[in-house]
């Protein structure tokens, strides 16, 4: 006892006392006390719409990487927004305050003409394809080779605002001398999606359909049945990939941001990432005269892009 | 006890170590069933969570095709929380059976997603919606049986699982209680055995301690005390002994000097020396306080400059200084006594340092009788030389002066001469005769001879002397001078025989009547006594008067040579008188009162010393 109790076991315990105490106030002393400073702003937010290409949540989780790798170059936040067909692009582009979106070609087109949209960059895949083309395709099964043997069947459609989903079955048809594809068909229907649309082909759910060769052959890698039991009845002429176009009056410091970051993408680890996990090799610009192969399909249809009607019935 | 203590802590440091690791290990067996409960609990909330996603779903499923149909972003979240839900059932730990049902489970979602997309992209054809929408809703079904089932068989597993975990949770909780409700008790009984073996062994040391403190030397340890307490009960009792033995030599040497101190002649003071108390007396003897007249207590609490007399004071700092600078002094001081009296002291003192502190030891010798005593021999050698002188010139003196007379007693007697001048002639011859019997007086005093001892009857002697005495009281001489005298004996009959030279007492005790009837002139009484006296050995003998008596001055100066109240008296009897007493190894006192009479009291040895006897 004496020793914790003793003159020198007091001083020990004074001593001690005394660096706690000193332990104690150095807390949050010896630290400068924060100057007044305002808080950060709030990170500026991008929406961007994505079309319902496939199964829409792979599609939302297919174009997550891109988004996380613009919002951090950028320093914006990137939202993606699915949206629910095609057609409404349009529509949601303002109602739902979209800054840009991945068109499709026909509904870049549309939008292009309608909202004014300026396309920045479109993905060059692992095969070095940056444009797709849509696919008429039935089971081989099924001997449908000609219009003839189309007719009584049933038909998938992808979206009226769809070049590979619509406006090639169109042509299609008008070239062939169906006027009148209700009546031609035993049913018809829009399956919403390029996959679903395969998907039913492929299942028998309906006997031909339409789609972008990027889903099928991607589906393909996945299921071989989808290219050995289908077969391509007719082609359209290449059009550009899902392009990122943005709404006219979005910032343009952020435009650029956002398309130097897309271009940009494949120069850097991070970009190559998650570029990888898209599936594409880079991104290349992409101006509007990049439309105009859809634009003069369309036209070739009989189709006016600024009054086009792209709801589905 | 040293290797006992070590043993004991190394069996305790074992035992807490043991309980601790004990406790450490449960701890963590606590912590892994806890875990293994929380995971299991967790795998139930991940089960209904996933079920519910699965619900969630499907009531945007069965709402897809009413005007309540959730929008497509909510939808998308849905699914992606059904999704996630379903690789969170994954991530936990399984068997491998379960593994690849879940594995299952999770194409199956896969699917029903699919499904559910196609629901919601599906348009232009109701009829093929619906188709689309019962065969997604179906896959729900099949979905959520499947996740029951699941369900169960995890819950047959995990319930007694948790059940097991809780038990054993509960059990190793009840074990901690008991360990650390146990422990600190267990550690307390050590503690207090240990603690109570040593306690107790050290209070019988301490005990014993206090009983040497209080002075009981005697006092030994005889409890049998465990380990090296015994050795050193052992070593204080051999201690004790050593102590005891050692204060008793202290005692013995202290007591010797006590005796010496006390016994002293001399007055033996130790005085302080320094400070403001210098002076102070802190030791006195038993000689110092009979010669002043003060108890050794309240000497005490007096400084020596309180005994001291003026003058002596005075000299008294530079004395102390001397002494404290390690000098010695002898000195030449008058103290005075209690009552008063001053007394001259010869002091001798020294410097006496204890312990570093400075004391003064002095010894004080009453040299008042060595004064008196030098002073009556110098007395008596100047009256020795006076008396030889005075004897040498009484013997040249009396042959002439025996011519003289012969001389004037024949001229006398031949010359015819008137009778005046015969008057003159007798008168002449009758101081010639008073000059020889001065002459003679003086000689015996100057030249008083030996005694010759024998032994004598005093009684006898005093009678014969007191015959005489009567027979010259009946002469002309005496009946003219004086009235009617009695004299009367009053012996001590059982007195013994002394040594005593008979002529020369005779002569002293008729001397002495002779003074008291020419003392007492008109009608009295001279008493002769004798009897045995104050002192062991001794006889007195006592002669008073009723005469004239002595004054004070008279009575001290009556035994002086040449002093003499009587109008033709030589002075010298009582001086030849007490030379001869005090020849006898004896003492004369006389005791007067003027106007009343006066007694001489002579004190006289029974036996003499040897080399009297022998003469």
């Amino acid at each position: 006892m004496r020793l914790f109790f003793g003159r020198d076991g007091g001083l020990i315990l004074l001593a001690a006392l005394f660096l706690l105490l000193g332990a104690g106030c150095r807390d949050g002393q010896g630290v400068a006390p924060a100057g007044k400073t305002s808080p950060p702003p709030p990170a500026a937010k991008i929406v961007l719409g994505l079309l319902p290409e496939m199964d829409i949540f792979v599609q939302k989780k297919r174009y997550e990487p891109i988004a996380r790798y613009l919002s951090e170059k950028t320093g914006a936040q990137v939202e993606l927004k699915i949206l629910s067909r095609y057609g409404n692009i349009l529509e949601n582009f303002q109602h739902e305050e979209l800054d840009g979106a991945f068109f499709g070609s026909f509904t870049g087109a549309l939008a292009i003409k309608r909202l004014g949209v300026e396309p920045l960059a479109r993905p060059e895949y692992l095969d070095g394809v940056s444009t797709y083309y849509g696919l008429l395709f039935a089971r081989k099964e099924k001997g449908i080779k000609t219009a003839r043997d189309m007719q009584g069947k049933i038909f998938v459609f992808v979206d009226k605002a769809t070049t590979a989903g619509w406006l090639l079955p169109l042509y299609f048809f008008r070239a062939h001398g169906i006027k009148d594809y209700r009546s031609w068909f035993k049913e018809t229907y829009f399956s919403g999606t390029h996959e679903d649309a395969i998907q039913d082909v492929l299942t028998g759910k309906a006997d031909l359909g339409a789609a972008k060769d990027l889903v099928f052959y991607r589906l393909a890698m996945e299921n071989p049945r989808i290219t050995e039991e289908l077969e391509i009845l007719a082609t359209t002429p290449k059009v550009p990939a899902n392009t990122l176009a943005v709404r006219p009056t979005l910032d343009p410091a952020l435009k650029s941001a956002l398309a130097n970051s897309l271009l940009t993408m494949h120069q850097n680890a991070a970009g190559r990432r998650a570029l990888a996990q898209f599936g594409a090799r880079r991104f290349i610009a992409t101006a509007v005269q990049d439309y105009a192969p859809v634009i003069e399909y369309a036209e070739g249809i009989g189709l006016d892009l600024a009054t086009y009607d792209y709801r589905n019935d | 006890m040293r290797l006992k203590a070590i043993l004991g802590f190394l069996l305790l440091a074992f035992f807490f170590g043991v309980g601790g690791i004990y406790i450490g290990v449960n701890n963590a067996r606590i912590i892994d069933n806890l875990e293994k409960v929380l995971a299991l609990h967790k795998m139930a909330f991940f089960r209904d969570n996933l079920i519910n996603e699965v619900r969630i779903m499907q009531a945007d499923l069965y709402l897809a095709v009413s005007p309540h149909r959730t929008n497509i972003g909510d939808f998308v979240k849905h699914g992606e929380a059904l999704a996630l839900a379903g690789e969170n059932c994954l991530k936990c730990h399984h068997d491998e059976a379960t593994r690849q049902r879940l594995i299952h489970l999770r194409q199956a979602i896969n699917e029903y997603l699919k499904k559910s997309s196609r629901v919601y992209m599906f348009s232009a054809n109701n009829e093929r919606r619906d188709i689309e929408e019962k065969s997604a809703f179906v896959s729900g079904m099949r979905l959520l049986g499947e996740i029951d089932k699941l369900i169960v068989l995890s819950a047959d597993r995990s319930s007694p699982q948790i059940a097991m975990a809780r038990q054993q949770v509960v059990l190793m909780r009840n074990t901690l209680l008991w360990l650390v409700s146990i422990a600190p008790l267990i550690f307390l009984v050590f503690s207090f055995v240990f603690v109570k073996r040593f306690s107790s062994s050290l209070s019988v040391l301490i005990g014993a301690t206090k009983k040497i403190k209080a002075g009981e030397l005697t006092h030994t340890i005889d409890e049998q005390l465990p380990d090296e307490f015994n050795v050193l009960a052992t070593a204080f009792n051999e201690m004790a002994v050593s102590l005891k033995n050692q204060c008793e030599a202290i005692a013995v040497e202290q007591d010797r000097y006590k005796v010496l101190f006390e016994s002293a002649d001399e007055a033996i003071f130790i005085i302080e020396g320094e400070g403001e108390d210098a002076g102070r007396i802190i030791e006195a003897n038993k000689a110092a306080s009979t010669m002043h007249g003060y108890t050794v207590d309240e000497l005490l609490t007096m400084r020596i400059q309180d005994l001291d007399t003026a003058e002596s004071a005075a000299q008294a700092p530079a004395r102390f200084r001397q002494m404290l600078a390690g000098g010695r002094v002898e000195a030449l001081v008058e103290h005075h006594r209690k009552d008063g009296t001053v007394f001259p002291l010869e002091v001798r003192a020294g410097l006496l340092e204890i312990k570093g502190h400075k004391y003064i030891l002095a010894f004080d010798r009453d040299v008042t009788v060595r004064n008196q005593t030098e002073a009556a021999l110098q007395r008596s050698r100047q009256l020795a030389m006076v008396g030889e002188m005075a004897a040498g010139l009484a013997h040249e003196i009396k042959n002439p002066l025996a011519g003289i007379k012969v001389s004037m007693e024949v001229l006398m007697n031949e010359l015819p001469l008137t009778t005046e001048d015969k008057e003159i002639f007798t008168r002449t011859v009758r101081e010639v005769q008073r000059i020889e019997a001065l002459l003679k007086n003086l000689l015996n005093y100057a030249r008083t001879p030996k005694p010759v001892f024998s032994r004598t009857d005093l009684n006898q002697l005093l009678g014969n002397a007191m015959g005489n005495a009567a027979l010259l009281l009946k002469s002309p001489e005496y009946a003219a001078a004086s009235g009617k005298l009695e004299l009367v004996r009053s012996f001590d009959q059982a007195l013994p025989m002394i040594m005593v030279d008979p002529s020369q007492m005779q002569q002293v005790v008729l001397n002495l009547l002779l003074n008291a009837m020419e003392a007492t002139t008109e009608d009295g009484t001279i008493t002769v006594g004798s009897r045995t006296g104050r002192a062991a050995g001794t006889v007195e003998i006592i002669i008073g008067d009723t005469g004239k008596g002595l004054s004070e001055e008279a009575a001290a100066r009556v035994f002086q040579p040449f002093y003499t109240t009587k109008p033709k008296g030589s002075g010298l009897g009582l001086a030849i008188t007490r030379r001869l007493v005090e020849q006898h190894h004896g003492t004369i006192e006389v005791a007067g009162v003027l106007g009343q009479g006066t007694t001489f009291t002579i004190t006289l040895p029974v036996e003499q010393q040897r080399e009297d006897e022998s003469q």
